[in-house]
């Protein structure tokens, strides 16, 4: 076992310590408290307006094992309490910070699927169908394009019946209007006995996508539209329409889907932690780790470089508000920080 | 005169004539001189002992041999090389003044990791941990947490720490401070052993009696970070045959401190 091994081994057992998991069951409880607000009657809409503050919990597991990384390994910064003992034993730098920050992601981890699990069992009696279509049956199909005509969009889809899982990726044109206007989509099912509406969805903000699960009889024409407002320009059919089967799925399977869907902002943030290290110390760290991580959240499927993140990224920057000042200053600190420190004393 | 010999170089200790200071306040302006021109040998198979008051600059000193803190003026090669080449410090053990790192730890624990972190594979790392624990007679708690121990427990545990790859030379820093009987003879038999295989040490301590009538094969007195006196136990001290007991480390310090008022 080399440095990375053991940084890796030391900062998951720190993070996963009895007394540390006791703070976490603190962090389920305040998300069970949460979703204990939401009624079975809440619509999809009201719902996905919801969803930040429901989202909340999900954040703090990512923001705690940032928060405590150093803890943990205290040998990272140049004035760690273990930095002489790192550098006198021999300790690989580089092969330390990439260990940590392997330790600190299986903490996450574990954390996060706990957490999921725990709002998801928290779900079950609310059957909510926003959790339930979180985890749905692939492979999924693509309905063809039948016409699209101002706010409408009709689309042909397999002739399911049951539970279908709709996911809409829109494409967005920006008109320089609010862009972070949410925007409602209401869907319809045209059959031979004339149009009954299926259900809502709700894309947040801009460049946002949604899944939504309606009930089929065999319908074959879908029809989608969106209500006459404020907001981007959008067209479902330049961007994607998923349809498959939702799965009777068990809402413990979606809290954890929801759960890991929050892990690109919190690795994000760990990998700014460990960069940072290097010339930080600890309480400058947790404060500007407190400044990111909101700014890191408005960015979602992080992991997935895409055009709609790169404009969002350009949006939050060009203008020079503070938000985007402060994640010009991160962007510098983690290029920066990814060099192995060279102070002492 | 130390006369040293070309084939105990490269196992030496050697610094010459290094200064530090300790710059503080806005932009590093207030400094605080350290050391000033200290001058240190250590052969093969010696044990140096760095004795002074507080604040006398010895923590430094042996930081300085570690390559921890840089040097202003001066040089140090450890072992044949820089100080704080990684290829030497991998052949020093240290104990340094502070708790050791890692609390939640085991006391095995940090064993195995500081060997293996080393790369010595776990097994061999294992098997050390649980030889050095019975060294320092700390096996009955190897399965605790070391944040849990006492000072005299973490100090003894900080010396198997510094013992795990068997070192070419122990750079300890009051390594018997807060040591019960027991664990202050543990330290004194380890040092007689390695002696007998060559193996160096330098020691940074207040008092003197615990390390025994010849426990230091040199001394080097600091006092405001100078070399007030630096020989022999007998040339700083005094043959214990001239009187009837060495001074007392205490006197000795006394007696420079006057004297360099004087001057």
């Amino acid at each position: 076992m080399r440095s990375p091994a053991a940084a890796a081994r030391i900062v998951a057992g720190a993070l996963l310590a009895p007394r540390a998991l006791a703070l976490h069951l603190v962090i389920v409880l305040a998300a069970l408290a949460l979703t204990a607000t939401q009624s079975a009657g809440t619509t999809d809409a009201e719902w996905a307006l919801h969803a930040p503050i429901l989202a909340l919990p999900f954040w703090l597991p990512g923001l705690w094992v940032a928060f405590e990384l150093r803890r943990a390994w205290p040998a990272l910064g140049p004035h760690d309490e273990a930095s002489s003992w790192a550098r006198i034993n021999g300790a690989n730098r580089v092969g330390v910070r990439v260990g940590a920050l392997l330790g600190a992601t299986l903490a996450l981890l574990v954390l996060q699927v706990a957490l999921g699990a725990a709002v998801g069992a928290a779900m079950r009696p609310l059957a909510r169908p926003t959790l339930r279509q979180a985890f749905t049956a692939r492979p999924a199909t693509t309905p063809t394009t039948l016409t699209q005509a101002g706010g409408e969009e009709r689309f042909a889809v397999p002739a399911l019946t049951g539970e279908v899982s709709l996911r809409l990726e829109p494409r967005y044109w920006f008109t320089g209007t609010d862009t972070r206007a949410g925007i409602r989509l209401l869907v319809f099912a045209d059959a031979a006995g004339g149009r009954r509406r299926l259900g809502e969805a709700y894309l947040r903000d801009f460049g946002s996508a949604t899944e939504v699960v309606v009930h089929l009889d065999g319908e074959a024409e879908l029809v989608i539209q969106r209500p006459a407002g404020p907001g981007p320009v959008i067209s479902l059919a330049a961007g994607r329409v998923l349809v498959s089967e939702a799965a009777g799925t068990l809402p413990e399977l979606a809290g954890i889907r929801l759960a890991l869907g929050h892990m690109g902002w919190a690795l994000a943030l760990l990998l700014i932690a460990v960069a940072t290290s290097a010339f930080l110390s600890v309480a400058v760290q947790r404060v500007c780790l407190l400044g990111i991580a909101p700014i890191l959240g408005m960015l979602p499927d992080l992991p997935v470089p895409d055009g709609a993140n790169a404009l969002r990224l350009g949006l939050l920057v060009a203008p020079g508000p503070p938000g985007g000042v402060a994640l010009a200053v991160a962007a510098a600190l983690v290029l920066v920080g990814a060099l192995p420190f060279r102070g002492q004393r | 005169m130390i006369v040293v010999s070309d084939d105990a170089l490269d196992d030496s200790v050697r610094a010459r004539q290094i200064s530090v200071c300790y710059r503080s306040g806005f932009f590093g302006r207030k400094s605080v001189r350290a050391l000033g021109g200290v001058d240190l040998d250590a052969l093969p198979g010696e044990v140096v002992g760095v004795v002074g008051p507080n604040g006398s600059g010895k923590s430094t000193l042996l930081r300085c041999l570690l390559g921890l803190t840089r040097c202003d003026t001066g040089t140090v090669t450890v072992l044949g090389r820089p100080a704080g080449a990684p290829d030497a410090l991998r052949r020093i053990g240290y104990v340094s003044e502070g708790r050791l790192p890692f609390g939640q730890l085991t006391a095995f624990e940090l064993l195995v990791l500081a060997a293996t972190v080393q790369g010595t594979a776990v097994a061999p790392a294992k098997h050390r941990a649980n030889e050095l624990l019975a060294l320092v007679e700390l096996d009955q708690v190897a399965s605790r947490a070391h944040r849990s121990f006492s000072t005299g427990m973490e100090r003894r545990l900080a010396f198997a720490h510094a013992l795990v790859l068997d070192p070419d030379l122990l750079v300890l820093d009051e390594p018997m401070s807060a040591m019960d009987p027991l664990g202050i003879d543990i330290v004194r038999r380890t040092l007689d052993e390695r002696r007998g295989r060559a193996k160096t040490a330098v020691v940074a301590t207040n008092g003197l009696d615990d390390y025994g009538e010849n426990g230091f094969d040199r001394l080097i007195v600091l006092l405001a970070g100078e070399v007030a006196a630096a020989g022999t136990a007998d040339d700083v001290l005094g043959p214990p045959v001239a009187t009837a007991a060495r001074r007392s480390l205490g006197d000795l310090l006394r007696s420079l401190a006057t004297e360099s008022k004087r001057t």
